[in-house]
């Protein structure tokens, strides 16, 4: 009896140990900023878009007795959704409404640009929230992807690249050098935190669409796209071609519901986000909410490997316009260094290989540097 | 491509883990660890606690609606579920102070940008499905801003209902805008008079006008 439970207490331990250090693993290893950087970019972007066009109609939706008037608000967002639906609108007043909405405007184009990205990032965060509560009844799917992005850019220093916060520290430099950016723990909890909020989106919308019978029966896409008041084309085509909506209808379910499951399998990954793409290029192409898509697919760079991601676009920014527009050489091969810890690259490695034009040549650096038993990861 | 995309380093080259090192970093490490579960319970509650739900779930969100509420991340993501269905629009005539009449829609696909057309197609599905008295003040609104937009006296507002076509439908001759899938509920008639007498005798501390 003795024994079994010290075999029992054994395998508890040994188990508590390997969730514990799987949870750390997964929240608590620094990881570089470049994805985050690139997604305050094109988030700041979207906030930016949207708050311009709420300009359009500033009147008619922030009114106090417009189309989201105060009364309403009050009566149904405050008692009913709970008082903690805070927007810094219920307390402007008349005269200030233009001058707020201006400098919404400016934070959140200084958060796109990253200019004091820190504080701008958190601004930015308050502005989406404030809109969106305020204007509650013209919502929709952007507005809560906007607010989720924002609020884990905050989190990540997500100026430290591609941004005028770090083109003023190169100006400020002695040598005019930019600093080496390090990986950090913000920006790892934030990118596990907006996986796993796209995940939870997903599996929301997918269990919520196992309660309708044209989920099942094959027919919820041809709803979509003979609504009218959604599309962008006439697709009525397509109700000669019943299998095919019903192949879409079939295929977005099942993708919503084992995109949480699938997407962190290494040989899936790439296929669920490709899915997801298409699915979200169709529903701005189609439905005409081209927003709402692409915010959704900016939440899917924090899926990719940030160095990984930057050689890529490294590359395309040499193939484009003939030089590095990321970042300076020295960051980057300091970057690479880093990341090979044990085996650093020597410093030729970036010259001969990252920057090399010509495939050949550059295959021969690589396979020298085996030869030498350095580790080119990616390559 | 590589075969995994985020962990390309070879463990023996993986970054360190944080390791907490003195009282005050391992009392933050913890509270840090806390906040993360704390977070992820917060992203769920909001939608497992779409109806129908259980108690257990409801509670959840109830414990944790002020953190999800101040973040804006109480939504439940029930996009198109359960089913697609049909949309509402609102119709309107205008009476202006010479007699004439204008008829007029939102959503319409004149509205530009498409965001834009987005945000008046959201208010009149929020009518559709609003009831009550939350219903009647929505109405009021709606009418209220629509005069004041065309500075007319007299509105009539109308709630139209747009049915979706079958592919049987679609099949047989018929279109997505057959006259027999449109349901029409009148909503009232306003003059700008009271509408803008309701409105003064609303609480106000903000306004665009």
């Amino acid at each position: 009896m003795g024994r079994t439970v010290q075999i029992l207490e054994r395998e508890c331990r040994n188990y508590i140990g390997q969730v514990s250090k799987t949870w750390t693993e997964f929240w608590f290893i620094p990881r570089d900023p470049f994805s985050m950087s690139v997604m305050r970019i094109l988030v700041g972007w979207m906030v930016f878009y949207t708050t311009l066009i709420w300009g359009m109609r500033l009147e008619a939706f922030f009114n106090v007795d417009g189309f989201n008037s105060m009364e309403m608000i009050n009566k149904n967002l405050l008692t009913n959704e709970g008082p903690f639906a805070f927007s810094f609108w219920y307390w402007v007043p008349e005269a200030w409404v233009y001058p707020v909405h201006y400098l919404s405007l400016a934070i959140t184009f200084c958060f796109m640009i990253g200019l004091y990205t820190r504080v701008t990032s958190i601004l930015s965060l308050i502005v989406v929230i404030s809109y969106a509560y305020r204007a509650r009844y013209a919502n929709y799917g952007l507005d809560q992807i906007n607010a989720i992005l924002t609020l884990y850019l905050c989190i990540a220093p997500s100026g430290a690249y591609l941004s005028v916060d770090r083109w003023l520290k190169k100006r400020r430099a002695a040598d005019g050098v930019l600093p080496v950016v390090q990986p950090t723990l913000a920006t790892n909890i934030a990118t596990r935190m907006t996986q796993l909020h796209y995940c939870v989106i997903y599996l929301a919308a997918g269990t919520g669409k196992l309660f309708g019978d044209t989920w099942w029966d094959g027919s919820a896409m041809w709803r979509g796209f003979a609504n009218a008041e959604y599309q962008s084309f006439d697709l009525t085509w397509l109700a000669y071609f019943q299998p095919i909506t019903e192949m879409i209808t079939h295929t977005t379910i099942a993708w919503e519901l084992s995109f949480a499951f699938l997407v962190w399998r290494p040989l899936a990954r790439p296929i669920i986000l490709l899915m997801g793409a298409g699915m979200h290029f169709g529903i701005g192409l189609f439905m005409g909410m081209w927003t709402f898509g692409f915010c959704m697919m900016f939440g899917y760079v924090t899926f990719l490997d940030p160095i990984k991601f930057k050689h890529v676009l490294e590359y395309f920014c040499r193939t484009s316009f003939g030089e590095s527009a990321l970042e300076n050489p020295d960051s980057l091969a300091e970057s690479s260094r880093k990341h090979n810890s044990k085996s650093p690259l020597p410093a030729d490695y970036h010259q001969g290989v990252l920057l090399d034009r010509n495939p050949e040549t550059s295959q021969k650096t690589i396979r020298d540097l085996k030869k030498q038993g350095y580790e080119t990861a990616g390559h | 491509m590589n075969s995994n995309m985020t962990n390309t380093i070879s463990d023996s080259n993986k970054p360190e883990v944080y390791r907490p090192q003195g009282l005050w970093p391992k009392v933050g490490f913890v509270v840090l660890n806390l906040w993360i579960v704390l977070h992820i319970l917060a992203i769920i509650a909001a939608p497992v606690s779409v109806s129908p739900s259980s108690s257990v779930e409801r509670g959840l969100w109830r414990t944790l609606a002020p953190y999800v509420q101040v973040l804006y991340q109480n939504n439940g993501f029930h996009f198109f579920a359960p089913n697609p269905e049909g949309s509402n629009s609102i119709r309107y005539v205008l009476e202006y102070e010479d007699g004439t009449l204008e008829r007029g829609k939102f959503p319409n696909k004149q509205i530009k940008p498409r965001l834009l057309y987005h945000r008046y197609f959201m208010l009149s599905e929020n009518l559709g499905q609003m009831n009550g008295e939350l219903r009647e003040i929505m109405i009021r609104d709606f009418a209220r801003q629509l005069c004041r937009d065309a500075g007319a006296e007299r509105i009539t507002l109308l709630l139209e209902w747009h049915e979706l076509a079958l592919r049987e439908r679609i099949m047989a001759g018929g279109s997505l805008y057959d006259e027999d899938l449109y349901e029409v509920t009148p909503l009232g008639t306003f003059t700008w008079d009271e509408l803008s007498k309701s409105s003064k005798e609303n609480v106000a501390t903000t306004s665009a006008r």
